[in-house]
């Protein structure tokens, strides 16, 4: 059985994939398209509680809380994305160079792999931000640091794996280059781990953001994001709780989707439990 | 004498994703007390789960669709769960294929000599301390390592660990299975021995599940044959050697001296798809000496002797006599000289 | 290699990644756009005094380094900007008790807790009680621990008055934050235990167990959990990041006097030493963790510590 059937076998991956697809969709959609404006203030209408002409209620400049939970899902959604690409790149390079390079190389690559994940991601992250200017970017920057270790880690241990094999002996004999053998070889099989690590850095990636927009370190208002909201929404949580629920519900069940996704996907694609702790 | 164990027209089925695949179709043999029967087949005949099913430990899919097995004019498959707990361990106990992984790898092995004892009895940890000291001494293990633990030992001290838990609330029945395949010929060799000397000295009764005839030879009282979830001839282990009547047998035998690991590479072809068993004898497609009606109707026994039966149409009155391979006949013309 | 060698190794390798992120550290927030040095005008006159009297600014790069290591040795850490006259190694000693106080419990909490589900979910495998379980531990995963926190505050003390909302006085302040900090701890053991009880309730050894009288929960008691539990002890490390992590928001939220407390604040207020000291704390005592857990891994499980392998 192929993973993906295997994998749409499975209900919770089917209707987290679904959730997913619909949450991004509507919110890109909506905030590109304009069909909602996370900016706009009613001040006639503040602090509104969901119901009437806005659906989830307004935050304390009148602005709808729709709008600013769809866009601070697609500024979630954004960073994590980024996040996740940075990690996939240096990972996947870090990981072929020195699982392919040769002994001498992949040593001092290990040595050095090693002493960067003994830093705490939290360190890291707080450091980073104290010193980089606030921002989207900034905080991509910080994830992808100390992110890309495990991938890199995943990604050596499936080359070192591919080169035992016998077909890549017969490759090397044909006189394949150590190119070729990374792009051919190494790289489809491992497709289906770094499709799985990659699921599990995403949902850590919208944590960071809202763990750091919490702390004053991420994004500020009035950037919407989920973070952001979250903060927001603490600070009002006595008198008007909807504002704290709406961004908590919704970052919840992202992250419930993405985690159920993700161990779908590992179910499917790494029945061994190679990416397990 | 009444026998202490009874098997009744046992079957045993698993659930698959393909289907319900009926492993044993019909298994009935007893066993008096102090009696040693051995329990012979390929891989997937049904031996292993016979003996699961008399202790009720099938894995989950697995489930008894009908049949007795009754110890003592007892039926186990009637008891609750709750009353198999108090026979397991100390009516009957087990002793599996595999020393290397029966063993819990994080406790020390006296205490799991000890476990079944204070399980099952009031006994004081001293007292139980000494009956496991004791009991590895007869299987071989010196007393002083009961602290240890089981990667400390051998496959074959492992072995005698496992008869020693076992043996430990002096059973009525041990169910071996296939206690010697993992191991190394030489040490094959010597468990056979403490088995049989076991044997001797506590009277226990023994079901000895194995693939290997030559296991049986020295131990057994009595062998029954299983092929595809039946057992397809029953004797004493004499009879089974130098009398047998089904070819499925013939096969075994001759494939004995020939491999050395004594494994049924000789017989040809492959045991039959038991999702959808054959109507008649399911070894009939790969028998040589089969007729039509093995294909088509499943045979009863038909008695050879009092102890001996064989299902085979082979034996049926009016049955073409057949002369059977060479060395199987050169065992029968042994029989009728000791005759 | 024997259990001194490679505790020596390991310990050597610690200090010099400890000795790189300190290092890190003080370049970092030297030389990046944002860092104090690099902006001496953004810092009050007072600021610049302190900086200039405790981290020898304005002498040679390689002086300052030297001043900054000299001071870690000692138990300096600089004097703190927002207390201008409270050295941080005092301002954090006085802290680090409820921080220490709510890590514990929560572990020991998420820990007890998770090990009961899986145990449960694993001895009842595919019944719904397994599902409630792995719900749950999906659940304690992905629910932030600060979303926790604020929920639990805003229906367990605001609407519900159970708990008080905030402070640190009575025993039942400490309740909520540790519910919240305990959550991931909780879901991390639950799917942890649940996957090795499940391997060994199907092992050979858990059969002969069966065969020899012992009940599925008998089993799971004597023989599975020792077996199950002892790896167990590899989570500590990723427990104890999500636990800090965790305590920043957590502490912050339930005004718990702690460390994460005190680290927000002084984020907030651009207190550079006391933000460079707890991030060495906290790496020291990752660092710490891991090694510790990685040795008595070795000391506790026979089969590694009599260089068996593992099964």
């Amino acid at each position: 059985m192929s993973p993906w059937r295997r994998l749409l076998r499975r209900p919770t991956s089917v209707a987290s994939l679904a959730f997913l697809a619909v949450v991004v969709v509507v919110a890109v959609g909506a905030t590109v398209l304009g069909v909602v404006d996370p900016t706009a203030q009613d001040l006639h209408a503040v602090n509104q509680t969901p119901g009437g002409a806005h659906l989830l209620g307004t935050d304390g400049f009148g602005r709808d809380l729709l709008a600013r939970l769809l866009m601070g899902v697609r500024v979630s959604l954004t960073i994590a994305f980024f996040a996740g690409l940075l990690d996939l790149t240096v990972g996947i390079a870090y990981g072929l160079v020195s699982g392919l390079a040769g002994p001498s190389v992949d040593a001092a690559m290990q040595r050095v792999l090693e002493v960067l994940a003994g830093i705490p991601t939290l360190v890291v992250l707080v450091l980073m931000l104290l010193v980089l200017p606030p921002g989207m970017v900034s905080i991509v920057l910080a994830m992808a640091l100390t992110g890309w270790i495990p991938m890199a880690r995943l990604v050596r241990a499936q080359a070192f794996r591919v080169k035992e094999r016998e077909f890549m002996l017969a490759a090397r004999v044909l006189g394949a280059g150590r190119v070729r053998l990374a792009l051919r070889h190494v790289l489809p099989n491992s497709l289906g781990l770094v499709v799985v690590q990659t699921m599990f850095t995403i949902p850590t990636a919208i944590f960071f953001e809202a763990f750091l927009s919490f702390i004053g370190l991420g994004l500020r208002p009035p950037v919407a994001s989920l973070g952001t909201l979250l903060s927001t929404g603490f600070q009002t949580m006595t008198f008007l709780p909807h504002q704290l629920l709406v961004p908590a519900i919704a970052l919840s069940a992202v992250m419930i989707a993405f985690n159920l996704l993700a161990d779908g996907l590992r179910d499917a694609f790494d029945p061994r439990g190679v990416t397990r702790r | 004498m009444t026998p202490l164990l009874e098997v009744e027209d046992l079957h045993v089925s698993f659930s698959t994703d393909a289907g319900r695949v009926q492993a044993v179709r019909g298994v009935s043999f007893s066993l008096r007390a102090g009696e040693v029967l051995a329990v012979v087949g390929e891989s997937g005949s049904g031996k292993s789960v016979t003996a699961r099913a008399i202790m009720g430990l099938l894995a989950r899919n697995g489930s008894v669709d009908s049949g007795a097995v009754r110890l003592r004019g007892r039926d186990l498959l009637q008891a609750s769960e709750r009353e198999l707990r108090r026979v397991r361990g100390k009516d009957v106990s087990m002793v599996f294929q595999d020393p290397m992984t029966c063993l819990d790898p994080t406790m020390p092995v006296g205490r799991q000599v000890m476990e079944p004892l204070r399980h099952h009895t009031r006994v004081s940890r001293r007292a139980a301390r000494a009956a496991a000291a004791e009991l590895l001494a007869r299987v071989g293990i010196a007393p002083d390592r009961m602290r240890q633990y089981p990667h400390q030992f051998s496959g074959g001290q492992r072995q005698r660990i496992a008869l020693a838990i076992a043996l430990v609330n002096r059973p009525d029945v041990v169910l071996a299975d296939e206690p010697t395949t993992a191991l190394d010929v030489s040490v094959q060799a010597q468990i056979l021995d403490l088995l049989a000397e076991l044997r001797r000295t506590t009277g226990t009764a023994m079901v000895l599940v194995t693939h290997d005839l030559g296991v049986v030879a020295s131990v057994a009282d009595h062998v029954a044959v299983m092929y595809a979830g039946r057992i397809v001839e029953l004797g004493t282990t004499r009879e089974v050697f130098y009398h047998p009547q089904h070819p499925y047998t013939w096969g075994l035998l001759g494939s004995l001296p020939t491999a050395q690991t004594g494994r049924l590479e000789t017989v040809p072809g492959s045991p039959p798809d038991l999702l959808d068993p054959p109507p008649g004898d399911a070894f009939a497609p790969r028998n040589a000496y089969a007729l039509p009606r093995d294909l088509e109707e499943a045979p009863p026994f038909f008695d050879v002797s009092p102890t001996h039966r064989a299902a085979t149409w082979l034996l049926a009155p009016g049955a073409p006599a057949v002369e059977p391979p060479a060395d199987v006949r050169a065992r029968w013309d042994r029989w009728e000289e000791q005759r | 290699m024997t259990l001194a060698r490679y505790t020596l190794r390991r310990l050597a390798s610690m200090l010099v990644t400890l000795w790189i992120i300190v290092t890190l550290t003080f370049f970092l927030l030297r030389f990046l756009p944002g860092s104090p040095w690099a902006n001496p005008m953004d810092l009050s006159p007072e600021q610049v005094a302190i900086l200039n009297e405790h981290a020898g600014l304005g002498r040679p790069l390689i002086e300052q380094y030297g001043l900054y290591l000299r001071g870690l040795l000692t138990g300096d850490l600089g004097v703190s900007f927002q207390f201008r006259d409270q050295p941080v190694t005092a301002l954090l000693a006085g802290r680090i008790g409820p921080s220490l106080q709510l890590g514990l419990q929560a572990i020991v909490v998420g820990a007890l807790a998770g090990t009961v589900l899986g145990v449960v979910a694993a001895v009842r495998s595919n019944t719904w009680l397994d599902s409630g379980s792995t719900v749950t531990a999906v659940l304690g995963r992905s629910v932030p621990s600060f979303v926790a926190a604020a929920l639990l505050q805003y229906v367990l003390a605001v609407r519900l008055g159970w708990f008080p909302i905030a402070g640190w006085s009575f025993f039942a302040h400490t309740v909520l934050p540790t519910i919240a900090l305990a959550l991931a701890p909780m879901a991390d053991a639950a799917r942890f235990v649940r996957t090795e009880m499940v391997e060994v309730l199907a092992s050979d050894y858990a059969d002969l167990a069966r065969a020899g009288g012992l009940g599925p929960w008998q089993v799971a008691w004597k023989h599975g959990l020792r077996n199950s539990v002892i790896p167990m002890l590899t989570l500590l490390g990723p427990m104890a990041v999500a636990l800090l992590t965790g305590s920043l928001v957590v502490e912050n939220i339930f005004g718990v006097p702690g460390i994460g407390e005190q680290l927000v604040r002084s984020i907030l207020v651009n207190d550079y030493p006391t933000v460079m000291a707890v991030t060495i704390l906290y790496s020291a005592l990752l660092l710490v963790v891991v090694f510790v857990v990685d040795v008595l891994y070795s000391v506790v499980d026979p089969r590694v510590r009599l260089g068996g392998g593992r099964r």
